[in-house]
């Protein structure tokens, strides 16, 4: 249905025959957005999550497997409520939990892209600059954030600090190095184009390097956001007292408090899938939208 | 094959093609705005591979509203030269002057057209043709739309203006780019096949509209190709290109009215010699 390939031969291209080949251009265009992501495919989705649901409360209040290891999700409502509730003990908040490493995972990722995009453009036009600072992305890729933790802490000592520094460096790196490698693909005919019409380094890099490497740029946010997330979640539970969904997994896993682990894993997921979304609601708002990237419909 | 035969359209001249050449139509009076003087490009060859003289030495004149044709084989470096013009790439050797000025990166007084039309696909096809109006600061949002828009009309783009590159074919493609060119109106409009990409049907319209535009507006046009057709429809001139290390083999002035006729008799003159000449076999 839709006409986003190459020149088809044969199709009216004189000035008499332009009206009604428009109709079909507008209809195929993907101007037409709710058609890319069909609401059938949210119903599956749904359907599917509500099954996997009722089938889980079902072994739960079977009685089959034991209350402690498997909690239903049923009780895993009781215990957020009570969680998010004024009775709740003090260190157990919910939505202060959520709170915490929301702000922590969201300022520190700010943070990393807003100094990972220029270094990944710069180092990618700049063969000079990327022979300095290509060696050490490739270094701290390889160290696990874990194992920074320590000196971190011994550095900012037991408090945000850590936890946000963290969610720099981790996003930091994958960030780069998509950047880095969507910038370098962009042909550079793109380059000399907006050139010749006189751009300056300004618009060039708003209204050409940015959006030509959108979906290598998505790309990297994603990997930085996925890395940032599962860093922060373990250096939660280490960097103990400073609260966040990490910090309370741990401190519940002392008690075997299995009820309140698993409402938090299932919160962490939650979490990450409505971040997962918006990147590829952003995708869809750009790349696809442009026809530069297939919808990838389910 | 002498000039005896050829005297309805065409003037030949062979050899160092910047000297005075009996250029009828244009005259002496016409101001030369590109000159180059034995111009020659190496490219250095990247990872130990050799380095490759991709021109040898060239020297030609274009003089103002000039329609200009570099055909040649493809790969002989008549691409190349379209870019040491536009800014791109710069020369090894000789002096190369636009307007008595030696080229320094691109500007807005050269406009591009590519082959792959190099259309901005995250624009809109208004988008795209306002891009080098807005790059150049001068211009209300309302005098952005409108010009772009009387652009639009004027390429036959007319019911597309809101649509993406993406939706569109390669002969719209190339039409968007063309019009996103001329939006600025730049003194320059430099081709790099730009037909190439195309199927017979566009490539044929597009002669066409190019061949009006060049005549109705005051720009210096410069277009490469490989294809004789193409050049002797669109050229008032067409410099010969050889094989690479490219040379300039041969002038030849093309004084027909544009739009040209692609079957009409002194078109198929011009054609028969000018294969003759390259020593191409017909749809080369």
């Amino acid at each position: 249905m839709e006409n986003r390939g190459e020149a088809t031969p044969g199709e009216p291209e004189s000035a008499t025959t332009y009206t009604s080949s428009s109709a079909t251009a507008v209809a195929g265009s993907p101007d037409g957005r709710s058609r890319l992501y069909p609401s059938r495919s949210t119903l599956i989705g749904t359907t599917s999550v509500c099954l996997f649901a009722l089938v889980w409360q079902g072994l739960a209040s079977s009685g089959v497997i034991p209350a402690v290891v498997l909690p239903g999700p049923l009780d895993l409502v009781a215990r957020a409520i009570y969680l998010a509730g004024p009775s709740s003990n003090p260190p157990f908040q919910l939505e202060g939990d959520i709170l915490l490493t929301l702000s922590r995972l969201l300022g520190g990722f700010a943070v990393a892209a807003l100094f990972a995009v220029p270094v990944g453009i710069v180092s990618a036009v700049s063969r000079p600059i990327a022979l300095v600072l290509m060696p050490f992305v490739g270094v701290f890729m390889a160290i696990p954030a874990l194992a920074i933790v320590p000196i971190l802490m011994l550095l900012t000592g037991i408090g945000n600090a850590t936890d946000f520094t963290v969610v720099v460096v981790t996003a930091f790196i994958p960030i780069v190095v998509y950047v880095y490698d969507g910038v370098r693909m962009i042909d550079r005919k793109y380059l000399w184009t907006s050139r010749s019409f006189g751009a300056r380094s300004g618009d060039v890099f708003w209204h050409v390097i940015v959006p030509a490497a959108i979906v290598p740029l998505l790309a990297g946010f994603r990997m930085g956001m996925g890395y940032a997330w599962r860093s922060l979640i373990a250096t939660e539970s280490l960097t103990a007292l400073t609260g966040g969904l990490g910090y309370t997994i741990f401190q519940a896993s002392q008690f075997f408090d299995t009820r309140t682990i698993y409402l938090y894993m299932v919160v962490t997921a939650v979490l990450g899938f409505a971040i997962e979304s918006a990147f590829r609601a952003a995708e869809i708002r750009t790349a696809v939208r442009w026809g530069t990237l297939a919808s990838g419909k389910r | 094959m002498t000039a005896g035969t050829m005297e309805q359209g065409m003037q030949r001249t062979s050899g160092d093609v910047s000297s005075e050449r009996p250029d009828a139509e244009l005259g002496a009076a016409v101001p030369k705005v590109i000159e180059a003087r034995h111009v020659r490009k190496i490219f250095a060859g990247t990872h130990g591979e050799p380095a490759v003289v991709a021109i040898d030495d060239i020297s030609f004149d274009i003089r103002r509203r000039e329609f200009t044709v570099f055909l040649g084989p493809s790969g002989c470096g008549k691409s190349t030269t379209l870019h040491m013009i536009g800014g791109f790439e710069q020369q090894t050797e000789g002096s190369l002057l636009l307007n008595g000025q030696a080229i320094r990166g691109p500007g807005p007084d050269r406009g591009i057209v590519f082959q792959d039309f190099v259309l901005f696909p995250w624009r809109t096809v208004l988008g795209n043709i306002a891009f080098g109006l807005e790059m150049m600061r001068c211009f209300t949002r309302a005098e952005i739309s409108e010009r772009a828009r009387h652009y639009v009309e004027h390429l036959g783009l007319a019911g597309f203006a809101n649509a993406y590159p993406s939706t569109l074919s390669g002969g719209m493609k190339q039409r968007v780019a063309i019009a996103r060119t001329l939006a600025v109106q730049p003194e320059f409009v430099l081709m790099d096949e730009p037909f190439a990409a195309l199927d017979a049907q566009a490539r044929d319209r597009l002669i066409v509209d190019v061949s009006l535009i060049a005549n109705e507006q005051n720009t210096t046009f410069l277009f490469v190709t490989h294809d004789i057709r193409e050049a002797i429809r669109l050229a008032d001139r067409i410099l010969v290109f050889s094989p690479r290390p490219a040379r300039i083999v041969e002038s030849i002035a093309v004084t027909l009215p544009r739009p040209r006729d692609a079957y009409s008799a002194e078109l198929l003159d011009v054609d028969r010699y000018m294969r003759s000449l390259i020593g191409t076999s017909p749809e080369d």
